[in-house]
């Protein structure tokens, strides 16, 4: 290993570390979330000094030269007019952005939450098709020529043919000297995973609940995505009505309805039915509301979820996020209706402080 | 005879202990559950409204909605103004709270009031705990010029005035 990837290493593990001891204020924030690209996430890191030099004392007197009588002070030039800017209030820093991928972001996370790997449910059960390059063809599109052994049989060919000159090692390959790559599919088993993302838009949902749903819902999806080969997404928004959205207006809508929460529980359950068989997904439902269900509507829910949606998912989580007008009752008809059931994690979100705890509540089963 | 001159006689006639005083003017009856009752204010527990014209068919949403906007937008001498926050045309009902919760310690209390296609109103008090997270009715005080107030434009708003 060469010093500049050994110290490249060296930061790298100071970068991660910081990482850790900072996590729970990056999650709370919601720092990187509008950083992401892709595969790398760009997280702001205000407090790494970077190395420097310093000079120290010895030798740093000097000689100066200037208009002043000798045994004159300096600095001092009289009565000055007092600023009228004020101080700040905070220590002056540089802030560096770090580049980390996903899977180090997801390895952090999962290190300093404790999280225990997810058993996929079943056997690999997804089959994907995947080309690979296994074998040598004499035909086939020039873009697949190898050179390497093309020109190797038209060396040898020259060479039997006693046409190779070595004091003029010109080897011109014809076309019965070229050959070509070759591949055949193989079939790779995948553990593949779908994730709802059920979220209550009604007229008492307000944008700083949502924002913590988004929060939120990064960390659980950087997490399930370092778990799985291939994890799908799905996002549905209810009020009293549900609907499948995209990502965007998932985050972004905000309807006037009541609430009735088995409208999502339902469309949920008639989406995995459709299209994604429990026998080959591993099924995430992840809902999230203030919990102020609107009639007998809690009664439904508890139905649906015994009868439906928990047989067939490895997790549902209900995470209850807090408004300006508390917090509603449906997360303790879903305490007294369940006990001690293995796949449903129920978590009560009080603030943006309050994601780190819900996190490990939803991924600290390892399911 | 108005409905606020008809509650006001009945609450003059109550003395001051707990129960149900009960107005009524034409279709309008206002329905007051007492916590207690004293010469410049009452405490409930909740005030029921209701339009009971036999002739009328029921409220649409959409007339149940327009109700909630014009009741948001002459109430606004309670504690805290109202907002309309959800309406559930399944259900057949609108609900309104406080636009903002008034936090003393530990409670965060905001007014609710569900309105009713079948042309009723309801509104309590409600207040959060944060010590056991939990939400409970709690009674509110109102003076008399503010219930009597309140009365007329419970039935001007219910009737488009």
């Amino acid at each position: 290993m060469r010093k500049i990837e050994r110290d490249q290493n060296r930061f790298r593990q100071i970068v991660r570390g910081k990482i850790k001891a900072d996590l729970k204020k990056y999650i709370t924030h919601g720092e990187m979330i509008g950083k992401t690209g892709g595969e790398l996430v760009s997280i702001p890191m205000p407090s790494i000094d970077l190395p420097e030099f310093r000079y120290g004392t010895k030798g740093s007197g000097g000689v100066g030269q200037g208009p002043g009588d000798i045994g004159q002070p300096i600095g001092r030039s009289g009565d000055g007019e007092e600023g009228t800017g004020q101080a700040g209030d905070r220590p002056g820093q540089h802030i560096l952005e770090v580049e980390l991928t996903m899977d180090e972001l997801a390895q952090i996370l999962g290190e300093e939450l404790e999280l225990p790997r997810i058993q996929p449910k079943g056997q690999a059960n997804i089959i994907e098709e995947k080309d690979k390059y296994t074998g040598i063809r004499q035909a086939g599109p020039e873009s697949l020529r190898h050179f390497k052994r093309t020109y190797k049989k038209a060396l040898k060919r020259q060479i039997a043919s006693n046409t190779y000159n070595p004091d003029d090692p010109v080897v011109i390959p014809v076309r019965e000297d070229k050959l070509y790559r070759s591949w055949s599919p193989i079939y790779l088993p995948q553990t593949n995973a779908v994730v709802f993302y059920l979220m209550d838009v009604s007229g008492s949902m307000t944008d700083d609940q949502k924002e913590i749903v988004r929060i939120e819902a990064f960390w659980i999806d950087t997490w399930l995505r370092s778990q799985y080969d291939g994890v799908t997404t799905r996002y549905i928004i209810h009020d009293a009505a549900a609907k499948e959205v995209d990502e965007h207006t998932f985050y972004h809508t905000r309807e006037s309805g009541g609430t009735r929460i088995s409208s999502a529980y339902r469309l949920a359950h008639k989406i995995i039915d459709a299209e994604h068989p429990p026998a080959d997904w591993n099924i995430y439902v992840l809902h999230f509301s203030d919990g102020d269900n609107w009639g007998e509507d809690n009664r439904h829910c508890v139905e649906l979820l015994r009868n439906d949606l928990l047989p067939k998912c490895n997790l549902f989580g209900y995470g209850q996020v807090e408004s300006p007008y508390g917090s509603g009752e449906f997360i303790r008809e879903l305490e007294d209706a369940f006990e001690d059931e293995p796949n449903l994690a129920l978590s009560e979100i009080r603030d943006k402080e309050g994601i780190y705890d819900s996190i490990k509540e939803f991924l600290g089963r390892g399911r | 005879m108005s409905l606020s001159t008809a509650i006001a006689a009945a609450l003059d006639a109550w003395p001051d202990q707990p129960g149900i005083v009960s107005a009524q003017d034409g279709p309008d009856r206002l329905e007051l559950t007492l916590s207690s009752n004293a010469p410049v204010g009452v405490m409930l527990e909740h005030l029921d409204f209701a339009v009971s014209d036999p002739s009328r068919s029921p409220w649409t949403i959409d007339e149940l909605r327009g109700w909630a906007d014009r009741l948001a937008k002459h109430v606004t001498y309670l504690m805290e103004p109202l907002v309309v926050l959800e309406v559930d045309a399944q259900g057949g009902e609108v609900e309104l709270r406080s636009q903002s919760p008034t936090p003393r310690g530990q409670l965060r209390s905001y007014y609710e009031v569900r309105l009713n296609v079948a042309g009723t109103l309801r509104l309590h008090r409600v207040a959060f705990d944060a010590t056991d997270r939990k939400r409970r009715p709690t009674p509110f005080q109102l003076s008399r010029e503010v219930l009597e107030r309140l009365a007329d434009d419970l039935a001007d708003t219910a009737h488009g005035r």
